[in-house]
């Protein structure tokens, strides 16, 4: 699919920034997270000598329960507490190094299974040539979202990244996007915003006045509200020819 | 993921749409002629001998030299054809079509397999495979069947590449019952696996598997009668003998000689990896088919292995390729009889006395080029075959109980017992264990130590002189030193291996260890071979010997306790340990640092002298077995090769200490190929 164009009006001249949300927008992220998933329940049954339904089970609820609990904020999203709770919701109060064996085992079999959406690096070097700034707005807390773009290879592709964990609030709050604007020091409407999230990336940045582009996933056809997306694309290298073609 | 891809490729769905018009509108001479006759009559006539079946109703022998393996994948979809031609009253067409559709779906397969082994190379599998016009012809235009052996073989390679090597000596031994021709790749994968010292162990269960199909699928139905005259007594089996030179009165047949230099050429390398058993394999399937009648469905033997290289090569190997599958066409196209096309009846330029030589020559000239770029490109790419000249040579030093076996034991856990040859500078003292000079002599003196014997060993074993080691077997037998053939990796360990020039010269690799001595002082005393008391007071006396020995190594590995308040007994403890391991040579040590953070969460501190590109790097953090695993497959992905089939990686400091070695052995390695 190539790069569609729905609001004409907000490409009219060349972005000073983009910012890219992370998961599911740089690299696909339910195959990465399903594998994971599957390898800590896998462990942590073989060592509590309990079943893998049993072990999910209580990790959906452990879950529920973090994110009820601590809202929309960066540590609800946090594995090391939903792999804690669900121990202890199995009754056998806190195993601390448990927890965090299962929280490494959880992101080493992520990352193992994680490749970068083809023809990202390559958007990336043509931004920098074009001197466009780079930025990266993302949920979750920062040590992670930190550890991906290093071993995706990505740090010294982007300027500035800003985690929820950071601004206090996930998105589609709009103090991730507050704070990078400030970071990078450009006026918004000057932006382009890059997610995969109709809800969280895209009426948040466009709430803001950022020019909001829908990263969709290729089965993905969902109906939404237009005025929000003011362009969409599936596959980073029609980004790519629309950079190259220098169409402004 | 490659399925996608696969599916988002128009390329492939150009691919389809040119099979699916050929099943379609042409139908194959041949299997109008031949194969179809064979498959409905066996069809209908079910029996454990359908050769003599169809010989004894009047049948071609030369209709199906396939075994039981061919006719089970055909049978299926020819059936249904049956079916529905019996409906239309055109059960040839209908038959033929469901052959044609059982090609679509093997070759699809055979497009799935290629996408596992080639993940990244999607694009490149689809032109050279998909869209290969040697395969289009041969299969669908033509109609040979020989596409479905060569992919069972590919399967089989597959296996291999996973390390399923049971599976992959059942599905050798049903390629070779397919088409008895794929015997070719046999010897190749015997010496790949024999002379793997690491992977000798899988080659019982490869030949125990092998041989079970083969029995069961070969050699078995060679008792029937009609078996053995159309599939056995073929008359194509005699094309083996087809290039040959007379003179005086004497024939002497080039094939059978190529094939045999060939396998020799491999067994002299001494070791081998899987690419180079690729390269092999393909290339005498290539000189085969060079050296045979131009029959089209042999030239598909070769087709897997040529997209292998076709893949690695440059863009003028690629090329070459592409030239040699269009001009195999244009030969083939007018000697062979092609299809007749349903709308114009008569599809093809047959002509038995089509005189192609000119065709041929170019051909046999394509095909020799592309041998031997295959063969000198595998070659001299291969890490394998550089250390099948010189083992890699690590030396370990360090004072006494300073962790030197404790590193080797976790490197030999990482390359496999059975490729290390570990050479313990404690033999080579020169006091025996009952001389008063062992008594009073200090451990850390050098000159306690034969260092002039170990060097000529070191010598011999890393030039692999098999004679000299057996002329000095009488010595070798008091050090206990292994008869077996040396392997990739020697390991060294020694107080003072690195203390003299000539000796440290020895060593690709040079380790220093360095624990905190406080560290060092409770592990000795844990240790049940305790050593002399006078070690720390004469070790002031032998400071510099170890100074120069630091000096000279690339890595020194220093362990230090996290807390390094903690005293006593503590230390005897399971407690928290930080490394700090100093760099020569600090051109890997930022990709070592970002793997380390990313993967493994650790607390990093690295600095970097910038005078002379050495670096000092001080790790701490809990490290698990799994995420040493993670980080050897993420920095040095083409160590795998050397590593054991179930390589045991450590936690913590010693696992990180495992990676750091290999990291440096992949950048030794490096180096030797750049010079």
């Amino acid at each position: 699919m190539t790069f569609n164009i729905i609001n004409k009006k907000s490409f009219i001249e060349i972005p000073k920034a983009i910012i890219f949300d992370t998961d599911n927008t740089l690299y696909p992220y339910k195959p990465s997270h399903k594998v994971a998933l599957k390898a800590a329940i896998n462990k942590a049954s073989k060592i509590l000598s309990i079943s893998e339904s049993e072990f999910k089970k209580a990790y959906l609820i452990s879950r529920e329960e973090v994110k009820y609990r601590l809202g929309e904020v960066a540590s609800s999203h946090s594995r090391l507490l939903y792999f804690q709770r669900a121990i202890e919701i199995l009754g056998l109060q806190s195993q601390i190094l448990l927890s965090l064996d299962l929280e490494q085992t959880y992101w080493r079999t992520f990352l193992q299974n994680s490749e970068l959406f083809p023809n990202v690096i390559e958007l990336l070097k043509i931004l920098k040539k074009q001197n466009i700034k780079t930025a990266i707005v993302t949920d979750l807390t920062a040590q992670i979202q930190f550890r991906k773009i290093i071993y995706f290879g990505l740090e010294d592709y982007f300027d500035y990244i800003v985690t929820s964990e950071e601004s206090g609030k996930d998105k589609p709050f709009q103090n991730s996007f507050e704070l990078v604007l400030k970071k990078l020091d450009i006026e918004a409407n000057k932006c382009w915003m890059i997610g995969d999230s109709f809800n969280s990336d895209m009426v948040g940045s466009n709430k803001l006045g950022i020019v909001s582009i829908h990263k969709k996933e290729r089965s993905h056809f969902f109906k939404k509200e237009v005025s929000y997306v003011d362009a969409e694309f599936s596959e980073f290298k029609s980004l790519q020819d629309f950079f190259i073609s220098n169409i402004f | 993921m490659n399925i996608n891809s696969i599916f988002s490729s128009k390329s492939f769905y150009l691919g389809l749409f040119i099979r699916v018009i050929f099943i379609i509108f042409f139908v194959p001479i041949i299997h109008i002629d031949l194969f179809n006759n064979f498959i409905i009559h066996s069809i209908q006539n079910p029996s454990i001998d359908p050769w003599d079946s169809f010989l004894s109703n009047g049948g071609d022998p030369l209709s199906f030299p396939y075994g039981y393996i061919m006719l089970a994948f055909l049978s299926p979809l020819s059936f249904f054809g049956l079916i529905i031609g019996s409906i239309f009253n055109n059960s040839i067409y209908f038959s033929s079509l469901g052959l044609g559709l059982s090609f679509l779906l093997i070759d699809y397969s055979g497009l799935l397999i290629f996408s596992k082994i080639f993940p990244k190379n999607i694009n490149e599998i689809i032109s050279y495979y998909w869209l290969s016009p040697l395969l289009i012809y041969v299969t669908y235009f033509h109609g040979q069947l020989d596409l479905l052996p060569s992919l069972i073989m590919l399967c089989g390679f597959f296996c291999l590449m996973k390390r399923k090597f049971s599976l992959s000596g059942f599905v050798f031994g049903i390629a070779c019952a397919a088409k008895l021709s794929m015997v070719l790749a046999i010897p190749f994968t015997l010496i790949y696996l024999w002379q793997n010292m690491r992977l000798r162990a899988a080659f019982r269960p490869f030949i125990f598997y092998f041989c079970l199909t083969t029995t069961f699928l070969s050699l078995i139905p060679s008792f029937l009668e009609g078996y053995r005259k159309m599939v056995l007594g073929t008359p194509l089996k005699n094309n083996i003998f087809w290039f040959s030179v007379s003179f005086d009165g004497f024939t002497i047949y080039i094939l059978p000689i190529v094939f045999s230099i060939l396998i020799y050429l491999m067994w002299r390398m001494l070791k081998t990896n899987y690419d180079l058993l690729v390269s092999f394999t393909g290339i005498s399937f290539l000189i085969s088919i060079l050296m045979m009648p131009p029959n089209p469905g042999w030239y598909l033997w070769s087709l897997p292995f040529l997209i292998f290289y076709q893949i690695k090569t440059d863009l003028q190997g690629k090329f070459l390729i592409s030239l040699f599958s269009i001009f195999s066409v244009i030969l083939l196209y007018p000697l062979h009889s092609g299809s007749n096309n349903i709308i114009f009846k008569s599809f093809n330029i047959y002509n038995e006395n089509s005189n192609n030589s000119f065709i041929y020559s170019i051909i046999l000239f394509l095909g020799v080029i592309i041998c031997l770029r295959w063969y000198r490109e595998s070659i001299q790419k291969n890490d394998y075959f550089i250390l099948s000249r010189r083992p890699l040579c690590i030396g370990i030093s360090g004072s006494s109980q300073s962790g030197k076996k404790q590193l080797c034991n976790n490197l030999k856990d990482v390359f496999g017992e059975s490729s290390v040859n570990h050479i313990d500078s404690n033999k080579y003292h020169k006091w025996s264990d009952y001389s008063p000079m062992r008594r009073t002599s200090s451990i850390n003196d050098p000159l306690n130590f034969d260092l002039l014997k170990l060097s000529q060993i070191l010598q011999l074993s890393k030039f692999n002189n098999f004679n000299e080691l057996s002329n000095n077997n009488k010595f070798l037998r008091k050090l206990n030193f292994p008869s077996k053939r040396m392997d990739s990796i020697i390991i060294c360990t020694g107080m003072h291996i690195f203390a003299a020039d000539s000796l440290a010269d020895k060593f690709d690799i040079k380790i220093f260890m360095d624990p905190a001595l406080k560290l060092k002082k409770f592990w000795t005393e844990d240790s049940k071979n305790k050593v002399n008391d006078d070690y720390s007071k004469d070790s002031k006396k032998f400071k510099n010997i170890f100074l120069k020995q630091k000096k000279v190594s690339d890595i020194i590995f220093s362990i230090k306790p996290v807390n390094e308040d903690l005293n006593g007994k503590e230390l005897l403890e399971k407690i928290p340990l930080k490394l700090k391991v100093y760099f020569s040579d600090a051109i890997f040590v930022d990709r070592l640092s970002k793997a380390l953070i990313s993967i493994c969460g650790v607390k990093l501190d690295s600095q970097i002298n910038y005078d002379n590109l050495s670096a000092i790097m001080t790790i701490e953090g809990e490290v698990w077995s799994g995420d040493i695993e993670l980080l050897a497959l993420h920095l040095i992905p083409n160590l795998e090769e050397f590593l054991d089939l179930k390589p045991k990686w450590q936690d913590d400091v010693f696992g990180i200490m495992q990676i750091i070695v290999l990291l440096q052995i992949d950048h030794t390695l490096n180096k030797v190929y750049l010079k």
